[in-house]
Order: structure tokens, then C-alpha cells, then sequence
């Protein structure tokens, strides 16, 4: 009963897997991510952590990679539920600065 | 209270305990998250300070800073799980350009002031105002954010101070019609049911309401709910697909906007012709009525429902309709003509979809809790679908009892806490009281201690009315704390210019950062917010919750309940607020509490909050909270032998409405040939004003992009990435094109969230409301779409 979840997993896992690999195709050029490290910082220590993939296209197929570990992803000490991850951990484009890029005194005022 | 670390883990025993019945727990708490921070000294309660879930928290604080928070494993809302915006909450307090000092305009900056500069001058300008052109020339706009205390004291100073009932509530802008839905149909507000009903339910029905996002742990309780018992089923009736169309979705309707009025009136039409309406039930709990029709939508300024002879102001009733009671028989004509092959034609849904949701909504079978946000409550006739959806409950008697109800959610952590329960509306005083009703203004000046003609009978102007009057000079001074209007209001626009007119015009706005609004301002009052200053909020399934002040505000940053005292006692109304010796906090709780007290809104005492970690839902009558409504057994107003009585109506019936489908206040057409709708996304909170300024949220969504329909792009010529112009009769933005990803939107439809002040879809969208509840329609106006 458990096999061939696991087969089914370990397929989709390298299919996914690959995906991580090519991050930075066609598809994340929508937001102009620019992504690269595995290890991004936390909002605190022990907050959730962060996506350092495209996220969104892949909703719904988060366990696929994250329940053994496949390809390298970080084994999720919460194997629940697929449909859900993405309300805690988020993706992140690096490129982005801090807000508000410039600092509020020197902004023009409205007319 | 304080918890130590070792506290944390054992379980809640005392006061609380006896008080409270959980659900059974659903999901896990991630345990990398239960272990976080060792760092913290200390961990205090509070609930989250966005959204109206009202999930409870841990705060771990460290040498007076904020370090960390965990999910509170004891708050039977989440049972331990936040989304990220509650796991962002300990960097809300410390963005760099958080606000300081006052500040006061002069030309084009704004220079620093101190705090008694700026309320002398706060007070004078009010004074000033009323003393040339009366009370009614100053307004005050506060939020659903508010807490309840503030939201107490400013309604108070407003209404038995000042004497104008111009205050009113960012709610408007997204529960109005809920309300105004809950009192035509049940007499009374806030939902009978509450989130138990989630474990407890079968089928699950969520209407124009992404709630995956918006309501991301309701939502997981629910997804978890179906992956326990595979016999659940979820139906959700949606304009686009989105997360709340996902996976766990059973059933997906997409329908064109606004076309919800009919595919209600076609199941109803269904369940009575299939003979799943429960007749034991509508024979005992129901009448049916009719009302007005072509009522309007609210584009003119000073309009009113109804024609103004119905609602002048003498004989205003807070939701003027001329009802007719029908029988059965005139409902069952009534919904003839909606077939579900005439609901189809108009909303795109196949009638065999729409037949196959009634027959599970009606099924006797299976219980049946709906859900719904903004899709039905910012709609030009918002207060007819809730309604409508009401109808389906009442038709089959599926309604105030465990697992079967409907149950509108609320987007903001006190929407019902303050706006509805404190009635910080213009129509409105607390307890679910009204000022143009002479018992209600009676009781209200004898707990307030004023002679009772201070208290104007006469309504305020609505959100969009007093923005409207701001413009047009009617409006001279107004106070906007903890809310943007200048980002919020549609066809905002108008309201921008309108705010920076001159003349007498006086901008007072209280904020933590700088925004869209505090760039319009007059004067900028720094707040202090959420575990700076003590708290208590109420959530959609009546849940009041408490918390104490646990850090300091940055600089000189206040407090805004400080700040209405300040100002009462500058307007020479320091009496409103003087309760001698006794913590003012309390005080003003324990004043409140006899508003509602022994109405079936009855509230716990002040130190019953303080303690209960997760609150408690009201009425809280002998200690006990109360979970389903209107029921023998589980509510105490209802009477032994009872069974089911809606006694927020005279005759203990809740009304079944036959309110038909009529078309919207704007439609695409060549010129303008897309529907616009906004919304929002899980990582930002509203305006993001706060939340862009934690790094990993605005990196998680650094800007609102516009989606479209593949389809459509490519007939435009336009590629994901690309800049477009979206452009309307009112205003036009540019942002960038997204094709797909979270939200897959429909041929002829776009979406942008309004959560970005360099994409300010608010210029575009239509200031037209629901002219019974008075709240606009942001989910549909006509737009066209350019590359730029
Ligand atoms: S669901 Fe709402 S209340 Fe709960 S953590 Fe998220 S934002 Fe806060």
C-alpha cells in the first residue's frame, strides 16, 4: 500500500527536483525572481522556513520533494498536508530591497 | 498574565478551563516552531493583530523587545498554527521608518512637533470647526482594527461628547452588508454558528471568497476536516480560480461576477422543486418577504434608498425597506422563472453544476456550513445575496445547530469586535443599538451620563458619503486612525484630491508607518499598535480576546485610546473619560458591557478576558460562552421547549427573501470590455502598510501585478512580465502582467490586489455601493487593458 506512493513520490520528486535545478526559466521571469540560496534567512530563529524556489506553479506537490527528501530538499518534520504549506512558507525574490526604497522625508509630498 | 517557558507546555487549567470546550485538535503544531526562540525571557498572550480568524499567539519578548511568536497550542481557534503573517508579527513593531514624533504639514514636509503642540492644534481645529458650522462638520474614520476600548471611547466622545454621529468605520467598506444581511433576515447581528462547525460540518460551501488566502488556518481547518472523513465535500463558487479552488475543492463553479444573485435564487428553486425544503421547519421559524427593487447603486452624492422621503433623516431606520410579508406559495412564483438553465444563460455555470450543488446543499442527509467574504459583502446588492444565501439555511432548516450554518467571515481582527459590536458606525451606538431609535439613545445617554438630546438622532455620513463630503467642503476636519482610506476608497481618486483641497480643510490621520493616507494628512499622530498598548478584539465567530501592553512604543509614539482622552480633554470633555481611581481600561469595558448585557449580547467581565487565553464567544451568560445561537440547549436566550427561536425578530422568525437577480452598476462593454476585481494576497495584510516593511513578505509579493486570461493576452499581444495599462471611465495604473500561478482568472475578467501604493487600482475601481448597507463594490467595474 505505502510502495508505490513512495515510487509515485520518488518520480515526481525528480521530476520536481529538476524543476529546483532550473529555476530561473521562463515561468519565474514573471516576478523576476532571483533565487539561489538554500538556506535564506528566517523572519526570526524558529519562524518557518522560506522557499528559496518558485512556489507558486508548484502548489498542491510540496511533499512530492519535501517528504524524503528528493533531490536534496529539506525533509519537512510535518508531513501532513500537501494543500497548505504555502500559507507559512513563502517563496522569496532576493532581488527585492527592503520597503520603502526610499525613506519617507525625502519623498515629494502630493501637490 | 504571564506565562515562564515552563508554563507554556502544561496545559490551561483555572478560570479558563471550565469555561471553554475545544474541538478535538485537527492539525499538528509544526514542532520547529514550538521550539522556537529560545531566547525569549518571557511569553505572553494576545491574538494576531491582522486578520479576522483571530488565531492566538505567543509573544516572546527579551529585554522589552519583541523576539518571537508561536501559535498559542491553547487557542481553540488555531490550536498552535499561524500563517505567515502571524509568524511575521515579531518584526511589525521595528520597521525603520516607523513614526516617532508628531508631525505637522507645512507646504510640502511635514516638520516635527511635540505631542502638545499637536493636540492643542488637533482641538483647536475641531472647535473651530464646530463653533462655525456645528458638530456635523467634523468626522472621525477609524477601522476594524481599532480595539475595542479605543473604539468605545471615540464613539462615546463622538456621540454623547461632541454630539455628531459623523464616525463611522473602515468596516463599512467590507461588512456592511453582512450586517446589513444579518439584521433583515434575523433581526440581529454576527453569525448563530462559529468555527466548531468546521469538524462538525460534511459539506462545505465557500462563495466569492478566496479564503485559502484570507483565511489561510479557517482554511486548513477545513482542508484537514475533508482529509479526515473523505466523505466531505467542498463546493466553491468562485469569479476565478484560485487557491480556494484547489486540490480539495469537490466542486468548482466559476461564474461571471456579480451573477450570484441568480445561481442563489436557482438553488432555492431547485431545493423547492425537488422537495428538499424542510416544511416542519419554514412552517415553524419563517416568513417570507419581499422588497424594494431597483433601489439604485449609490454613484450621486447625497443618495439616498428608498427616495428621501423614506429615509430622511427624521424617520431614517438603519436599513429602510418596504417589506411585504408574502406567503410560501407568492416565494415559490417568485423563484418560477429562476431555472437553473435561466441561472446558467447569465452566469456561465452548466444548470446541471448548479442543480447538483442544491441537491447536496439540500440533501437531508448531509449537513451544510456556507462561507463567503467579500465576493458577497462588496457588491452593489450585498445585502441581498447574504440574503439569499440565508434562504438555502432557512429553506432547509440547516442553520443554528452543530455543523449546519451559514457563516459569514470577517477580514479584519475586530470588524465585529469594535465596528459592529461597539457600533462605531454612523448609525450605530453599542450593543447592536441604533441612534434613531429613541429607547436605544435613551439607554445609551443613561449609562453615558448625558442629557439625552445630545445624542443626535440623526445618522452620520457612510464611509464613502463622508469622503464625498470632504470633497465637497460639507466635511471640515476628520480624524482617520488605523486605515488608509486614500489607498482604500474606490474611485479613490476623487477622495485624494478632495482631501488636499484647502481651504478650511484640516487632515488629522494616526499611523504607525508612513502611508497613502498619512501623505494626504494635515497632521500625522504616531500610534502605538498592537503589544505596545493593551488590547481586546473580537473575531468573526463572536470570540472577544484580551491582551496587555507588553512593550513600549518607539519614540514618542502613543497609544490611540491615549490620544481620544488627550483630545476629550482639550474639547473640554475630560468628564467622558474620568473614572476616578479605576484602571481606565477596565473601567471602560466594564461601561460597555451594560450596553449589551441581557440583550443576547451579553459580555464576560473585564477580568474574565484578561485571563482566558483564546477568549470567549458571546453571550457569555453565567460564565458560559455560547457556540450555536437561536437553539434550545446551546443558546440560554432560547426558552426550554423552544426548539429554534430567531428572537432578534418580534415573532421569533428569521426572514426568507425573495430578492431577485438585477444587473450591476457597471458592465464591460467595447470601450471597456474587461471586468475588474480586486482583492487581496496571503502575505500582505490590506494596504500592506505594515507587512511591506517586513522584508520576507515583501520579498514573498513585491508588487500587485494584473492578471489575465492567457487568452486574452494573447489576443492583446501581450506576454507574462509585460506592462499594461488598465485603464477605466475614472483612472488608469500600469503594472505587469501575470498569466497564472496562484490566481487563474477567466476570458474578459483581470484581477489586481489592492495591497500596492505604486499600483493604486483604487483609481480605477467604482465608488458604487449597495444603497441598503452602504458598502461599495470593489469586485466589478469595466476596464480595458493596454500594453505600455
Ligand atoms: S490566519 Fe489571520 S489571525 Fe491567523 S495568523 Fe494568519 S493573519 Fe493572523
Amino acid at each position: 500500500m505505502i510502495k508505490p506512493i513512495i515510487a509515485i513520490g520518488c518520480v515526481l520528486g525528480v521530476l520536481f527536483g529538476s524543476l529546483v535545478l532550473l529555476s530561473g526559466s521562463a515561468r519565474a521571469e514573471q516576478v523576476d525572481p532571483q533565487q539561489g540560496s538554500k538556506r535564506l534567512p528566517r523572519v526570526y530563529e524558529g519562524a518557518p522556513p522560506l522557499i528559496p524556489h518558485d512556489a507558486e506553479t508548484r502548489k498542491g506537490m510540496c511533499l512530492a520533494c519535501h517528504e524524503f527528501g528528493i533531490a536534496g530538499a529539506p525533509i519537512t518534520p510535518h508531513p501532513t498536508r500537501n494543500d497548505f504549506c504555502i500559507q507559512c512558507h513563502v517563496g522569496q525574490d532576493l532581488s527585492v530591497q527592503t520597503f520603502p526604497p526610499i525613506p519617507f522625508q525625502e519623498e515629494n509630498r502630493p501637490k | 498574565m504571564k506565562l515562564s517557558r515552563r508554563d507554556l507546555l502544561k496545559t490551561l487549567t483555572g478560570a479558563g478551563a471550565a469555561l471553554l470546550s475545544f474541538p478535538e485538535a485537527m492539525f499538528p503544531i509544526p514542532e520547529d516552531v514550538a521550539e522556537a526562540a529560545e531566547t525569549a525571557e518571557e511569553w505572553r498572550k494576545s491574538p494576531c493583530r491582522f486578520c479576522g480568524v483571530g488565531c492566538g499567539v505567543l509573544v516572546g519578548l527579551r529585554q522589552g523587545k519583541v523576539v518571537a511568536v508561536k501559535g498559542d497550542p491553547e487557542a481553540p481557534v488555531n490550536r498552535g498554527l499561524l500563517c505567515i503573517k502571524g509568524y511575521s508579527l515579531p518584526k511589525i513593531l521595528y520597521g525603520s521608518d516607523r513614526y516617532r514624533a508628531p508631525q505637522l504639514r507645512q507646504g510640502n514636509k511635514f516638520v516635527e512637533i511635540s505631542w502638545d503642540q499637536a493636540l492643542d492644534i488637533m482641538a483647536s481645529k475641531f472647535k473651530e470647526a464646530i463653533e462655525k458650522h456645528g458638530p456635523e462638520s467634523i468626522a472621525m474614520y477609524f477601522s476594524g482594527q481599532t480595539t475595542i476600548f479605543e473604539g468605545y471611547a471615540v464613539n462615546k466622545l463622538m456621540k454623547a461628547g461632541i454630539g455628531s454621529n459623523n464616525i463611522e468605520s473602515n468596516a463599512r467598506l467590507c461588512m456592511a452588508s453582512a450586517v446589513a444581511g444579518f439584521y433583515s433576515t434575523f433581526g440581529m447581528d454576527e453569525p448563530m454558528g462559529c468555527y466548531d462547525d468546521f469538524e462538525l460540518t460534511d459539506t462545505f460551501f465557500v462563495w466569492g471568497s478566496n479564503f485559502a488566502e484570507m483565511h489561510p488556518i479557517l482554511y486548513s481547518r477545513m482542508v484537514e476536516r475533508k482529509h479526515q472523513d473523505p466523505n466531505v465535500k467542498i463546493v466553491s463558487l468562485q469569479t476565478y480560480l484560485n487557491r480556494s479552488t484547489d486540490e480539495p475543492a469537490d466542486i468548482v463553479a466559476i461564474f461571471k461576477p456579480h451573477t450570484d444573485l441568480a445561481i442563489a435564487n436557482a438553488m432555492a428553486h431547485v431545493i423547492v422543486k425537488e422537495g428538499l425544503a424542510n416544511d416542519a421547519f419554514v412552517q415553524k421559524c419563517v416568513v417570507f418577504k419581499k422588497g424594494l427593487t431597483g433601489i439604485g447603486y449609490g454613484v450621486e452624492d447625497n443618495f439616498e434608498y428608498g427616495g428621501a422621503a423614506e429615509t430622511n433623516w427624521k424617520t431614517y431606520r438603519p436599513f429602510a425597506d418596504k417589506a411585504q410579508t408574502i406567503d410560501f406559495e407568492e416565494y415559490k412564483k417568485f423563484l418560477e422563472p429562476y431555472t437553473p438553465e435561466y441561472a446558467a444563460k447569465l452566469c456561465g455555470v452548466p444548470a446541471d453544476t448548479i442543480r447538483q450543488i442544491a441537491r447536496l446543499l439540500g440533501d437531508p442527509k448531509r449537513k451544510a456550513v456556507s462561507c463567503w467574504t467579500m465576493g458577497f459583502n462588496q457588491h452593489v446588492r450585498g445585502t441581498w445575496i447574504n440574503n439569499l444565501v440565508y434562504n438555502l439555511h432557512l429553506l432547509t432548516g440547516k442553520i443554528a445547530e452543530p455543523g449546519n450554518g451559514p457563516l459569514s467571515l470577517t477580514g479584519q481582527p475586530s470588524a465585529c469586535g469594535t465596528s459592529r459590536e461597539v457600533g462605531v458606525l454612523a448609525h450605530a451606538l453599542p450593543g447592536g443599538k441604533f441612534v434613531a431609535n429613541p429607547e436605544h439613545r435613551q439607554k445609551a445617554a443613561h449609562i453615558w451620563n448625558v442629557p439625552v438630546e445630545k445624542i443626535s438622532p440623526r445618522p452620520g455620513y457612510h464611509a464613502v458619503e463622508m469622503f464625498r463630503a470632504l470633497d465637497r467642503g460639507d466635511i471640515k476636519v476628520i480624524w482617520i486612525n488605523t486605515t488608509n482610506p486614500f489607498q482604500t476608497l474606490p474611485n479613490v481618486g476623487r477622495y485624494r484630491r478632495g482631501a488636499r483641497k484647502g481651504s478650511e480643510r484640516f487632515v488629522i490621520v494616526s499611523e504607525v508607518y508612513p502611508s497613502e493616507t498619512a501623505r494626504h494628512a494635515d497632521l500625522i499622530l504616531p500610534s502605538a499598535m498592537w503589544v505596545e498598548k493593551e488590547g481586546m478584539v473580537g473575531n468573526t465567530e463572536r470570540r472577544t480576546q484580551h491582551w496587555f501592553k507588553m512593550v513600549n512604543a518607539p519614540g514618542q509614539a502613543k497609544d490611540d485610546l491615549w490620544q481620544i482622552v488627550e483630545l476629550a480633554k482639550r474639547l473640554d470633555l475630560g468628564r467622558l473619560f474620568d473614572y476616578g481611581e479605576a484602571p481606565l481600561h477596565k473601567a471602560l469595558f466594564e461601561e460597555y458591557r451594560q450596553f449589551g448585557e441581557g440583550s443576547g449580547k451579553d459580555l464576560a467581565p473585564y477580568d474574565v478576558y484578561a485571563k482566558v487565553r483564546g477568549g470567549l464567544r458571546w453571550p457569555v451568560v453565567e460564565g458560559r460562552e455560547t457556540r450555536w445561537r437561536y437553539r434550545e440547549g446551546f443558546d440560554p436566550y432560547v426558552k426550554k421547549g423552544d426548539g429554534v427561536r430567531f428572537y432578534g425578530q418580534p415573532d421569533g422568525r428569521a426572514v426568507i427573501w425573495a430578492r431577485p437577480y438585477e444587473p450591476p452598476a457597471e458592465q464591460p462593454d467595447e470601450q471597456y470590455p474587461f471586468w475588474l476585481t480586486t482583492g487581496r494576497v496571503l502575505e500582505h495584510w490590506h494596504t500592506g502598510t505594515i507587512t511591506r516593511r517586513v522584508l520576507e513578505l515583501h520579498r514573498a509579493v513585491p508588487f500587485a501585478p494584473v492578471w489575465i486570461n492567457p487568452e486574452d493576452a494573447g489576443l492583446l499581444g501581450i506576454k507574462a512580465g509585460n506592462r499594461v495599462r488598465i485603464q477605466s471611465r475614472r483612472g488608469e495604473v500600469i503594472t505587469k502582467v501575470q498569466l497564472d500561478g496562484r490566481n487563474k482568472v477567466p476570458k474578459g475578467v483581470v484581477f489586481v490586489p489592492f495591497f500596492d501604493e505604486n499600483v493604486l487600482i483604487n483609481l480605477v475601481t467604482l465608488d458604487a455601493y449597495d444603497p441598503i448597507s452602504k458598502q461599495p463594490d470593489y469586485k466589478k467595474c469595466a476596464v480595458r487593458i493596454e500594453k505600455v
